[in-house]
């Protein structure tokens, strides 16, 4: 499964700031209804359900990365943010580690198996060093969305 | 005579020695038995990131047994009969999985017929 089919350069946000993980989460959910991608009215609905994953475990995966994914009954179609949070975030990562760089999966509750692939390609595309360096050390959301298209060729 | 790689994974503990048993009813020559676990079990207690979909394997097993046996091709669908008839069916969730696989060379099958030890000549004096 192709990430950058579910991503857009407008949903990469590259200079967010927060203190805690509901902050980061929030600041992500309102960039995606800032660039059209999530109705207003399903912002808050979206963060409880965001938050609620965390509750299962922290998707701080390690190494300043984290993953929060969440679905709700009434979206649409399923859509990836990318936020990155220059001076860090105490996201309560499995490593303790502040968390810069968050990928965020939202979608629909009707489709878990897609959902879980699209988990699963961030997880898998993360594992390349090199990409993730180049994001990690990028500003430029343009560049972001193209080493993705890169790696995915 | 050709042979094929049949596998079964057996996610019900307590079948396992009936599937055993029915091989060597079928005249199995021997297989290689594996304690394993499933996807469902990993992805829900060993990989944190995916644990929020655990729902998706509902069913899976702590642990589940994989039964690899190189056998006649001519006994692959009497060891699926007979597993079918252990499990009733495979169409339950997570009940397992059974499969068999063409074997292109294999090495190590002994033709011979092992002879049973027979029981020692009581002494006489």
């Amino acid at each position: 499964m192709r990430i950058t089919e579910y991503l857009t350069k407008e949903m990469i946000a590259v200079d967010l700031k927060a203190s805690g993980k509901e902050e980061a989460i929030a600041a992500m959910v309102d960039h995606m209804v800032a660039q059209g991608g999530v109705e207003t009215a399903r912002r808050d609905a979206l963060k409880e359900k965001l938050t609620e994953r965390e509750a299962l475990g922290s998707t701080g995966v390690g190494g300043g990365v984290a993953i929060p994914h969440a679905s709700g009954e009434d979206m649409e179609k399923m859509m990836v943010a990318i936020g990155k949070f220059p001076e860090g975030v105490d996201y309560k990562a499995i490593d303790g580690k502040p968390v810069e760089l968050v990928f965020m999966i939202v979608g629909p509750a009707r489709q878990p198996r897609a959902h879980l692939q699209l988990l699963a390609a961030i997880v898998r595309i993360l594992r390349n060093k090199s990409l993730l360096k180049s994001i990690q050390e990028s500003t430029d959301p343009e560049h972001i969305y193209k080493s993705l298209m890169d790696a995915e060729r | 005579m050709s042979h094929e790689l049949f596998i079964c994974v057996i996610n019900r503990p307590e079948a396992v020695e009936d599937v055993i048993a029915g091989m060597l009813e079928i005249g199995v020559r021997g297989c290689t038995i594996i304690d394993t676990k499933g996807m469902g079990k990993v992805i829900s207690q060993d990989i944190p990131i995916f644990s929020g979909f655990k729902t998706l394997f509902a069913g899976a097993r702590e642990s589940n047994v994989t039964i690899f046996s190189v056998m006649d091709a001519d006994l692959v669908d009497d060891a699926i009969k007979i597993i079918e008839d252990i499990y009733q069916s495979f169409s339950e969730p997570s009940s397992g999985i059974a499969f068999s696989l063409p074997i292109s060379r294999v090495k190590g099958i002994s033709k011979k017929e092992p002879e049973m030890e027979s029981e020692p000549e009581p002494e006489t004096e």
